[in-house]
This record gives C-alpha cells, sequence and structure tokens, in this order.
C-alpha cells in the first residue's frame, strides 16, 4: 500500500498536466485531479501492477472530465472554454503565447473526438496504443481522428497559406 | 536504390505522425527525413503539426514543474483502505488476537487464504521468534542444506533471501505445516536481537496474486502477498514502515 501511494503521487504532475489540458481551468482541472486519485484509491486492486499506472490513471480521468462535460449546461460549457482559453501560461513566453492561445482556441473547435486525440497525444509522453486505450478506441481509429484534427487546424490556422503569424515562432 | 524509392513510397501518413510525435524507430526516423527532404509540401505539413505540438508544450509543459496542491497528496496519503469486518473477525480466531485487516476487496476465496496466510504467519512468529534455545531446525550455519532440504519438502525451488541490506542476518529454518504441502519458515534476526521470519508456502489456489499488503496481530506486524500458488508472510514486531522495505526487497530477489 505503502509503494502504490508513492507510485500514485508520483504520477500527479503528469495527471496534472493532462487536466490542465482538459479543462483549462486550473480549478476545474485540479478537481478532476482530486476526483482521478479518490477513484484510483478506491480502485487500485484492479490495476495490474505489469501494466503501466499512467495509461491507467489516463483513463479514469477523461473518463471523468467527459462525465463532468456532460452535465454542464453546453452554453456554460462554451463560455467557460472562451474564458479560459484566452488565459495565458504563466510561464510561457510572449511570443509563443499568441501561437498556444490561438492554437487552443481552435483546438476548442474541432470535433470532440479530434480535439481528444490532438491534446491526448500532443500533450502527454503516451505511446499511440497507450492513447487509444484510454480513449477505448482501436489504434487506427486514433489516427485518423489524429491526422483530421491536425489537418484541420493546421487549415483553420492558415499554416498552409503560411501567414506569418503563426509561420514564424522559433 | 529502387529498393530505397520502394520504401520512400512506403512513407504513411502515420509515419508522418509517428515523426512528429517521435515514436518512430530510428531507422524508420531516417526513411522519413530522407523521404521528407524530397517532399518539401510533407515536410511543411510535418513542420507545422511540430510547431502545434510545441505551442502545447509551451503552455501545459509548466505545470509539471507546479508544486502538488497539498490536498490532492492528503487524498492520496491519508485515504483509509476499505476495511473489510467479516475477515477481521475471522482472522482474529486464531491465538486469540485481533488481526486487523485491510482488504482491498480482492476476489473472496483468494483473499480467505490470503488471510490464513497473514494468520498462520503471525502464529508462527508468536511461536518460535521467543524461543532461545530452539528457535529453528536447521541453523543458518547449514543453509545449502536448509535452502535443498526445504526445496526439497515444498515442492519448489527456492533461494533464502538475503536481506543483510536491511541489516537482518539469518537463524536458520524449520518446516512448517502447510495444507497440502509442507511450508517453509525462514528466521532472521537484527543487530538488536530482534527477530522476524518468513512463512512460505507452495499450496495456495492457483490464480491467487497479491501485492504485499499490510495487517497487525497485537504486537505483531505481518505483510502477506502471493504470486500463484506461492504465499509470503513476513511477520515481527515491526511497524509496516519497517516491514515493507523487507517485502520488496524479498520480492525483488526471488523475481530475479
Amino acid at each position: 500500500m505503502l509503494r502504490n501511494r508513492s507510485l500514485l503521487i508520483a504520477e500527479i504532475p503528469h495527471l496534472r498536466r493532462y487536466a490542465r489540458s482538459l479543462a483549462r481551468d486550473p480549478d476545474v482541472a485540479d478537481d478532476l485531479v482530486q476526483g482521478c486519485l479518490e477513484r484510483a484509491l478506491s480502485r487500485f486492486h484492479l490495476w495490474q501492477p505489469e501494466r503501466r499506472l499512467r495509461p491507467w490513471l489516463f483513463t479514469m480521468l477523461h473518463n471523468l472530465h467527459v462525465d463532468s462535460l456532460r452535465h454542464r449546461a453546453s452554453a456554460a460549457a462554451g463560455a467557460l472554454r472562451e474564458q479560459t482559453a484566452s488565459r495565458p501560461s504563466q510561464h510561457a513566453s510572449q511570443e509563443h503565447h499568441l501561437t498556444a492561445r490561438r492554437v487552443l482556441a481552435q483546438i476548442d473547435r474541432l470535433p470532440p473526438e479530434q480535439r481528444d486525440a490532438v491534446l491526448l497525444v500532443g500533450v502527454n509522453e503516451l505511446s499511440y496504443g497507450e492513447a487509444a486505450a484510454i480513449l477505448g478506441i482501436p489504434p487506427g481509429t486514433l489516427m485518423s481522428r489524429l491526422h483530421r484534427g491536425r489537418a484541420k487546424l493546421r487549415e483553420h490556422l492558415e499554416m498552409t497559406e503560411g501567414t506569418p503569424a503563426i509561420r514564424r515562432v522559433k | 536504390m529502387d529498393a530505397m524509392k520502394n520504401t520512400r513510397a512506403l512513407i504513411t501518413t502515420e509515419d508522418l505522425h509517428g515523426y512528429v510525435d517521435g515514436k518512430l524507430p530510428p531507422e524508420r526516423a531516417e526513411e522519413v527525413e530522407a523521404y521528407l527532404l524530397e517532399h518539401p509540401d510533407k515536410a511543411a505539413e510535418v513542420e507545422d503539426y511540430r510547431r502545434i505540438n510545441r505551442a502545447l508544450g509551451s503552455v501545459f509543459d509548466t505545470v509539471l514543474d507546479e508544486p502538488i496542491p497539498a490536498d490532492q497528496i492528503a487524498a492520496v496519503r491519508d485515504a483509509r483502505p476499505r476495511f473489510a469486518v467479516p475477515l477481521a473477525a475471522a482472522a482474529g480466531l486464531l491465538l486469540g488476537i485481533g488481526l486487523a485487516w485491510f482488504a482491498q476487496g480482492f476476489d473472496a476465496a483468494d483473499e480467505l487464504a490470503l488471510g490464513q496466510l497473514a494468520e498462520r504467519s503471525a502464529a508462527a512468529y508468536v511461536v518460535y521468534a521467543p524461543d532461545e534455545r530452539h528457535p529453528v531446525e536447521v541453523a543458518a550455519s547449514d543453509s545449502e542444506h536448509l535452502s535443498a532440504w526445504l526445496s526439497n519438502r515444498m515442492g519448489m525451488t527456492f533461494q533464502i533471501p538475503g536481506l543483510g541490506n536491511l541489516g537482518f542476518e539469518l537463524v536458520g529454518g524449520r518446516l512448517m505445516v502447510g495444507d497440502s504441502a509442507p511450508a517453509a519458515l525462514l528466521m532472521y534476526e537484527n543487530g538488536q536481537g530482534r527477530r522476524l521470519v518468513i512463512y512460505l508456502r507452495n499450496d495456495l489456489p492457483e490464480a491467487t496474486a497479491a501485492e504485499p499488503r499490510y495487517a497487525r496481530a497485537g504486537k505483531t506486524g505481518v505483510v502477506i502477498w502471493a504470486r500463484g500458488a506461492t504465499g509470503f508472510g513476513l511477520a515481527g514486531a515491526f511497524s509496516e514502515e519497517e516491514l515493507l522495505p523487507v517485502a520488496h526487497l524479498i520480492q525483488a530477489q526471488l523475481s530475479s
């Protein structure tokens, strides 16, 4: 139990990062993490130690996020997303803000299943197999959602046109 | 050259994303790089995808370095495992000791086997550890014979764990009662003369599996775990914090 607890605590930063990408609002994200930890602790006996802990936790976190979205009025969710999407990261450089804000705003316009794929793969170091398992879809489906999502982002961000605003960010 | 061309022709959209996300084996990544050199449009696409990932990283990677909120750590640290009342009562029958059992919802059959494992480990400690003159049948000085003898009788091969790293030296061992096969008891002692025992049996239901768990019987602490038919019980007048590292050391030695 003690070792399990330290393993779990070691995963918290990664859970928080994923939650932040899903919820944007830091408080909402931390509530998600808290709920995920509680669920994990009550189900620890279901975790098979030979499997990686992180995907198991991410699956619960994602499910909790989906549940909370479902319970929230869509109008309220939209407003929240708009408000939080524009909140810049405190540490990123000024130059990155513009790009990141635009990218996030466009990600939020994607169909949810494409948004899930682009965020899960883009934010976290997971294998494609793990990412697919977390979303409960076959790997081939993950890849096609990832591709459609990224291609659409590229289009919406007018990257294909070579627009300077996002073109040169280095 | 033709072979090269063929390989390049096989670069797929999935390869491009795999390249962007760093998921390709090095050889495949090299092939993608060669392909991109010849396909500027694809190279631009890949660079745009990377830029998207970098933008995400610039926003969210900083979260990894933030201090973990205290209430999240507390949620993990302070959570009490569910308390299984019927098993706690059953476990108290032996030796009249109250064995507080923190069950985590294992299969009921396994749970009974594990509960019995914990009882017998605690009982073995209580009976044999205080014995000054005959704590063991075969002393550590004859450890090769001890390991061969116990392996033979139990129908399994096992190495006697070395616990010197944690300050425990082997005292010796003895044969014990199991259900369908004999069990073994190994006794160790530390520099302060405090003893602990490993109760080892090889006749559990085949599919039993459990990670180390702690329970207490009076002054005796017990950690049990199981892997297939083999069950381990570690018992002594020690705390959870003292016993768990011993359990993990034994696990590490017996799995390698």
